[in-house]
């Protein structure tokens, strides 16, 4: 404000005050003297305007609530016939892929994939046998699965001392039925084993066996229950017959164990004993011999190759190709995760019956027959 | 003062409970707004209108007053500021020179005194018009209508401080005009 007082204002200051002191505005007295009047005698105008006009804010306050109603009516008309519309879809549409379920059919695979191997003939559940029946004889083949289970006991490794071995590492041995021939009943186990030195230096290992078997009941040997589990790693497995009738005991894989070579028995050719501690005592199983050997039922089918729609397998030394059964287990390159394994069993009807597990438990079930190079799938059943 | 303004707000909430008591500030406060109206709208029926207009608003929202230390004159200057801006904007109109009222003021003027105080009108009244609306109303009500700058900044709804800055503004540019 002395900023405003002071002398750099002052002149412009001074004109203004000249100029407000020529106006001449004088209020005309009559108007002056009326507008007295009327505001003394429109005070009871003014208090009932008052009253009035309380009514009218209160309307107007609410004026937007009482616009939405209308507004909230036309929303709830709207909706309610929009809700009533049926949508329909022609069923033509309607892939068979996105309905699909346990239901059985042998054709919806192959048609959703728009593939066509030419190696594979395709016919309708309903033509082979009723629905019902390919149920039933699943289950029943999944029943006879666990009543051919072998009796398994877990041994306790008894604490004795022995010689020191030299600790050597064991990768998993890779225990895999490489490949059957049903007709000259020629079966081999491939055995692999893996073993790593503690010094990192020193080469790996391979040993890799092949067992020749000639049993019937080898079918045992492709069971969910004959899978290594994670629980059971360590310890030495008895196995009983009929089911491995080979002269070996073998152990489930661990990260630390030793190698404990035993003697070989005359009459079973390539054997091999791995347990887990040197402590542990060898349990050897029932002699198998050629005699007693019947045609082998059970496979276990190697997948070779794979991609997007298909998987390959080794199986009797001949290339099949089983479609679909991995079709969601497979990545896009084809690739199947360690998580899962196949195992494919003889039927007694002379079908296949391929069933995948995952981590060790039954997902998927693909029933095939083959014939004359060419790989029929019956059904599948996904649970 | 504080005396002045105690007695004056113990009018005003007479007046609350008795309408005809209003009719004291009425007489107090009348010629003020007009002359304050009559500055801005340059037209008496207008500035009639907008003084009936402001007092009738007093009178139907006295009971929403409140004392806060301004004379009540503050508050009639902000009820008129504000009628005078919705009759602008109602109107779509600017403010304009009076040029009569120039004529008017030409014509009082003897001759000595006359063509110094003749130029000088002129040109203020030039450059006030020249000024922005808002500086204009800050010298008007400063220097016209001799407000303090609380009550400025009550009746334009800005700061106190704000006041003097813009003042000082508008009278550097309002010199600069004029010269």
């Amino acid at each position: 404000m002395d900023r405003l007082e002071g002398k750099y204002f002052e002149n412009t200051i001074a004109a203004l005050k000249n100029l407000k002191n020529a106006e001449n505005f004088e209020l005309n007295p009559s108007f002056k003297a009326k507008l007295r009047a009327e505001l003394i005698a429109g005070t009871d105008l003014l208090a009932h305007n008052t009253e009035t006009s309380g009514l009218f804010e209160l309307v107007s306050r609410f004026k937007y609530v009482f616009g939405a109603v209308p507004m909230l009516a036309v929303f709830v008309l709207v909706f309610a016939q929009f809700s009533n519309w049926q949508v329909k879809v022609p069923t033509e549409q309607i892939k068979p892929d996105e309905i699909k379920s346990n239901v059985l059919t042998t054709k919806e695979p192959l048609q959703v994939m728009e593939v066509k191997p030419p190696s594979i003939q395709t016919f309708s559940a309903e033509s082979v046998m009723p629905s019902r029946e390919i149920l039933d004889k699943m289950w029943a083949d999944q029943d006879k699965v666990v009543e051919l289970q072998p009796e398994t006991k877990i041994v306790e490794q008894p604490a004795t001392d022995t010689v020191k071995q030299p600790q050597l590492k064991i990768k998993n041995p890779q225990i895999e039925v490489s490949g059957s021939n049903v007709l000259n009943n020629n079966s081999f186990v491939q055995v692999t084993t893996f073993v790593m030195p503690i010094d990192e230096t020193s080469p790996v290992e391979n040993h890799t066996e092949n067992i020749n078997l000639n049993n019937d009941s080898l079918q045992n040997i492709v069971s969910a229950e004959q899978q290594g589990r994670v629980e059971d790693s360590g310890k030495v497995v008895e196995s009983s017959a009929p089911t491995l009738m080979m002269d070996q005991a073998v152990t489930l894989p661990t990260i630390d164990a030793q190698i404990v070579p035993v003697e070989n028995h005359a009459n079973t050719t390539n054997t091999m004993n791995v347990v887990v501690d040197s402590k542990v005592v060898p349990v050897t199983a029932d002699t198998v011999t050629q005699k007693e050997a019947t045609p082998l039922k059970a496979i276990m089918v190697v997948p070779v190759s794979l991609s997007n729609d298909k998987i390959i397998y080794q199986a009797e030394n001949r290339k099949q190709v089983v479609s679909a059964v991995l079709e969601t287990f497979a990545d896009r390159n084809g690739n199947l995760s360690n998580d899962y394994t196949i195992n494919v069993a003889m039927r007694e009807d002379g079908s296949y019956k391929a069933v995948l597990f995952e981590l060790g438990r039954a997902t998927k079930v693909v029933i095939f027959t083959y014939n004359a190079d060419k790989l029929v799938v019956l059904t599948e059943l996904n649970y | 003062m504080k005396k002045g303004l105690e007695q004056e707000n113990q009018l005003v909430e007479e007046a609350k409970q008795d309408s005809s008591k209003f009719g004291l500030l009425y007489d107090k406060y009348v010629d003020q707004i007009y002359r304050y109206v009559m500055r801005r709208v340059n037209d008496v029926e207008v500035a009639e209108d907008l003084v009936s207009q402001t007092f009738f608003d007093a009178l139907s929202h006295l009971s929403s007053y409140q004392f806060k230390g301004y004379p009540f004159s503050a508050w009639l200057y902000k009820i008129a500021h504000n009628n005078v801006l919705k009759w602008y904007r109602v109107n779509n109109r600017v403010q304009k020179i009076d040029l009569e009222e120039i004529a008017e003021l030409k014509s009082d003027e003897n001759i000595v005194d006359g063509l110094h105080a003749q130029s000088e009108a002129e040109a203020v009244k030039a450059a006030m018009f020249k000024l922005d609306p808002e500086d204009r109303e800050l010298i008007r009500l400063k220097y016209f209508e001799e407000v303090s700058n609380i009550e400025i900044a009550e009746i334009m709804g800005i700061s106190a401080n704000n006041v003097g800055v813009k003042l000082y503004r508008a009278l550097k540019e309002l010199k600069q005009l004029m010269n």
